[in-house]
């Protein structure tokens, strides 16, 4: 069983930084500035080479919930057949597991040779690989790895001229859009405005579901009856 | 270690630039299954339908395919069927250890006599 993996903290911008400079090699390395649908797959395979399959994890690991994984020292990463058809989970699943290359496996790298603080415990030995299951979809390490994925396949400037596009100078408001977020009610008003994000935008290989996350996270739609906002 | 069919395919995949799910789209197969046969987990080989679109989107030579697969193409199939005595020809040139280039370069040189003066 691999131990679930202990990471520093990081402020969202630093992983969106992260992933912008990902980005910005990509485009050196190819020659072309990347624009949406972001490819993922070549930024993988061809600017970090490393070794893609597409197999039966759950199979493979004998657990229920693996989506994606990736082994460090063969440089293979490793995403389950269940989300295959799907272009938005497939993206999404191989961008969390380029966010865990990016972000994590220098803090691995560096505790094999150091004394380890972050990634293992000071008997253990280095985690050969980054099993990623829903069920640890809280840990640190899955949260930061979610959101490198989305400022990835989702850039801030991308998503916020596509707003432009859609919707005008004016943000797209809704009354009520925060509590139905917290009670975890379905917004028919948000899945349509993301919908028209991921349309204008050329978001091919992103989900509804992560570009309303998206939208929210960057504050591209506004909630009218934030009492904050009446305020401004 | 000689290279295996999944080898050749990966090596030659990357080194064209084309992506996994991008290739497995193009021959009409899933990635799980072109991922299998890159990391030589799938048992079955390919057929040759697949190798063969393979060997176009990889602009690859179908004969070392098929050779790695193990699969004996469609219509060599046919010209052993065709020809009693070819079954005969093959196990004589395999017993006097005769390989397919050596017997490509004795006909070669035969056509280059008979069309001598």
């Amino acid at each position: 069983m691999i131990p679930p993996l202990k990471v520093p903290y990081l402020e969202v911008r630093q992983i969106e930084s992260a992933a912008t400079e990902l980005l910005r090699r990509y485009s050196k390395w190819k020659g072309t500035v990347p624009r949406p649908p972001i490819p993922i797959d070549d930024i993988v395979e061809g600017l970090l080479d490393l070794s893609l399959s597409v197999d039966n994890l759950c199979e493979r690991l004998g657990s229920t919930d693996v989506l994606g994984a990736t082994w460090l020292d063969e440089k293979h990463v490793v995403i389950d057949s269940s989300v295959e058809g799907n272009l938005g989970r497939f993206a999404f699943t191989l961008a969390h597991e380029t966010g865990h290359w990016q972000l994590h496996r220098p803090i691995i790298e560096m505790e094999k040779v150091t004394v380890p603080l972050f990634a293992r415990s000071p008997n253990e030995r280095a985690t050969p690989a980054i099993v990623c299951r829903t069920s640890r979809k809280r840990d640190p390490a899955e949260w930061q790895a979610d959101t490198f994925a989305a400022c990835l396949l989702m850039p801030a400037s991308d998503v916020r001229a596509a707003v432009k596009a859609a919707f005008g100078d004016e943000l797209p408001t809704s009354e009520g859009i925060e509590a139905r977020r917290k009670a975890g009610e379905p917004d028919p008003w948000l899945k349509g405005v993301a919908e028209h994000v991921v349309e204008t935008g050329n978001f091919e290989n992103v989900s509804n579901e992560a570009m309303r996350y998206r939208l929210l996270d960057l504050k591209l739609v506004v909630d009218a009856s934030n009492p904050q906002r009446r305020l401004l | 270690m000689p290279e295996t069919l999944g080898d050749r395919i990966k090596r030659i995949r990357k080194a064209r630039g084309l992506g996994l799910r991008e290739t497995a789209g193009k021959i009409g197969i899933s990635a799980t299954f072109l991922s299998r046969v890159e990391s030589n987990a799938e048992k079955a080989a390919p057929s040759e339908e697949v190798l063969k679109k393979l060997a176009k989107v990889l602009d690859d030579d179908l004969d070392t395919l098929m050779h790695l697969a193990a699969r004996v193409p469609e219509d060599v199939a046919a010209v052993i069927k065709k020809d009693p005595a070819m079954p005969a020809f093959l196990r004589t040139a395999r017993d006097q250890e005769v390989s397919g280039e050596q017997l490509l370069k004795m006909l070669e040189e035969s056509k280059k006599k008979k069309g001598r003066p």
